[in-house]
């Protein structure tokens, strides 16, 4: 190892450090601050270990508004979205794989086109499509209209057009019906794209901001992103609340990043599941 | 494969169906519950922008044909121009900077190095954080009497100024962004053949004219995506803005996707807030066009 190389080494270890430094730096300063009595959260210069150590901002915020009747409604739309986003583009994607029927190549291209709808393009008719159905303010409006998106459907279609058509065959001339095959034989098989699919409609759930705000205005039937948007729309709402509420919202999120890191970062890279 | 035992549904198919017609059908029903979801959802509700678009409707009363009427209002509205401009604007000052910081971060880490996994799960953790969290805690961190100011040394009130607010916004966006930008950068780095260097650098190449004449001829499929994934990403974007300066002040910092929600759902000018949303889904379909070209042309190099 010749010393120059060492040298670079050294440096580029000493750069990270000072970009992790930036980047950490206002995680460290909004769960500090969560912990920090009001009056000392904007303090300068900045107080990074709070003392002494106020656990009660949390209990306090949490019942500042109704957050816990939100996380309620955000569990809930969570699984079923969850649940629905697994489920029915799994299906679709065994239907695409392993079938053949009469216009298949064109729904598939469409239903592709479809990942390039956002939201934001098509939320006043989908509005108007909601209220008429009635389901303004009902879990059904607020769960269905965003529960699955095509890329999950594109998703399963690539890991289920991996499995060797050959068990397939096997099971269809043992007389397995179709839905068995589905269920004792791809879905098994596909079982690592089924997690992936499920953390990543989580994470986008519970996150989920613009079609909860455009679908509830009644406070009962709120999710944890409108409550704190709540919180926030008060005049002079305590900053020590907005933190604590914050953190609440991200450890979750954090949680299971750790948890399925590679899994994440990899999907991340191949689609964006941001922005 | 010719059979005729039970398939799904057995008993219930007509009995001169073939084996390979109830095939069909049975895989046509894999996908109808998707079908009809994107049927009602987005098929529609995209048809259905088309033509309010050419209405005047505030959702209760009944709608009123103007023909070309919103979109010729558009064209000289300045509320309009100036959620262009904003869009615009966030795209340059938030894109460049993330995809430069990220290339370095993805350049940095890309080499076995102590702590590398710990260094790409920090730049990447704030893309994975609640964006509706961090943008409430960031509206905190931008204040005038902020931490930021503080690290700085500024006193700028970031959010509550005009010719500030969006400069708070796309600080936030920035350091929220650069995670995902990192990794995409980094599959592609690791997509480059090492082959490739081992070759160069027993030529004599240095580092720089490796990067100059490997690493950014190979990445250029990959700038391309970025390119297009920030300029759709500026314009949806929507929670940073309605969370930490709801579009103000005196809408600077009101982008697109703000101004159909304002425009439709806020003021209840369904007619109006559709034609923007058109402009928008003109834009997008241009960029999808100019994306799959590229794409396509990598592929081609590729293969």
């Amino acid at each position: 190892m010749s010393e120059r190389s060492n040298v670079v080494r050294i440096a580029r270890f000493g750069l990270l450090c000072v970009f992790a430094a930036v980047m950490l730096f206002p995680m460290v300063w909004i769960v500090s601050g969560s912990l920090k009595p009001l009056e000392q959260v904007f303090l300068i210069p900045v107080k990074w270990i709070p003392d002494p150590v106020q656990w009660r901002n949390y209990p306090e915020a949490w019942t500042s508004e109704n957050f816990t009747r939100n996380l309620m409604n955000s569990l809930i739309v969570l699984f079923a979205q969850v649940g629905i986003q697994v489920f029915f583009p799994s299906l679709a994607g065994y239907g695409f794989a392993k079938h053949n029927f009469p216009g298949k190549e064109i729904m598939f291209v469409m239903i592709l086109g479809m990942s390039l709808l956002p939201l934001q393009i098509i939320m006043i008719p989908l509005f108007v499509i909601v209220k008429q159905l009635g389901w303004i303010n009902t879990y059904p409006g607020l769960i269905l209209p965003i529960s699955v998106n095509a890329f999950a459907v594109f998703f399963m279609r690539q890991f289920i057009s991996s499995i060797p058509t050959e068990y397939i065959d096997a099971a269809r001339v043992d007389g397995s019906g179709e839905l068995n095959i589905f269920f004792q034989i791809v879905v098994p098989m596909v079982k690592p794209a089924l997690v992936t699919l499920a953390l990543l409609a989580a994470l986008a759930s519970w996150d989920e901001f613009l079609w909860p705000l455009i679908v509830i205005s009644d406070q009962k039937l709120a999710t944890l992103p409108l409550g704190i948007s709540y919180l926030k729309s008060l005049y002079q709402a305590p900053a020590h609340w907005l933190l604590a509420v914050s953190v609440v919202m991200a450890t979750p999120l954090l949680l299971i990043f750790l948890f399925a890191q590679q899994r994440i970062i990899e999907s991340a890279a191949q689609t964006g599941i941001k922005g | 494969m010719e059979r005729t035992e039970s398939l799904w549904l057995g008993r219930f198919w007509p009995d001169n169906w073939r084996y390979h017609t109830r095939m069909k059908v049975v895989g046509f029903l894999f996908t109808l519950p998707v079908l009809v979801f994107f049927l009602v959802f987005n098929i529609y509700p995209i048809v259905s922008a088309i033509v309010i678009s050419f209405h005047e409707f505030d959702l209760f009363g009944p709608m009123t044909w103007v023909g070309l009427g919103n979109y010729e209002n558009l064209a000289g509205n300045k509320n309009f121009w100036s959620a262009m401009r904003v869009t615009l604007s966030f795209t340059l000052f938030f894109g460049p900077p993330a995809w430069l910081i990220a290339f370095i971060f993805a350049s940095l880490i890309r080499e076995k190095l102590i702590g590398r996994f710990f260094f790409r799960s920090v730049f990447f953790t704030p893309t994975i954080l609640s964006a509706v969290a961090m943008a409430t805690a960031w509206s905190l961190l931008l204040r005038q009497n902020g931490p930021l100011n503080a690290m700085l040394g500024l006193s700028v009130s970031w959010l509550t100024k005009q010719d500030s607010a969006l400069w708070g916004i796309v600080i936030m966006s920035v350091w929220q962004g650069v995670g995902w930008f990192m990794v995409v950068f980094l599959a592609g780095l690791q997509s480059i053949p090492q082959t490739f260097y081992e070759a160069a650098a027993i030529d004599g190449a240095g580092r720089w004219r490796l990067m100059r004449h490997i690493t950014l001829p190979m990445l250029r499929p990959v700038f391309a995506f970025v390119v297009i994934h920030t300029i759709i990403a500026g314009m949806k974007v929507f929670t940073p803005m309605f969370i930490m300066t709801g579009g103000g002040p005196n809408n600077a910092t009101r982008s697109m996707a703000m101004l159909i929600y304002h425009e439709g759902l806020r003021d209840l000018r369904m007619g109006r807030a559709s034609a923007v949303s058109m402009v928008g889904f003109v834009l997008i379909l241009i960029l999808t066009v100019v994306q799959l070209r590229l794409f396509r042309v990598h592929e081609g190099i590729e293969e």
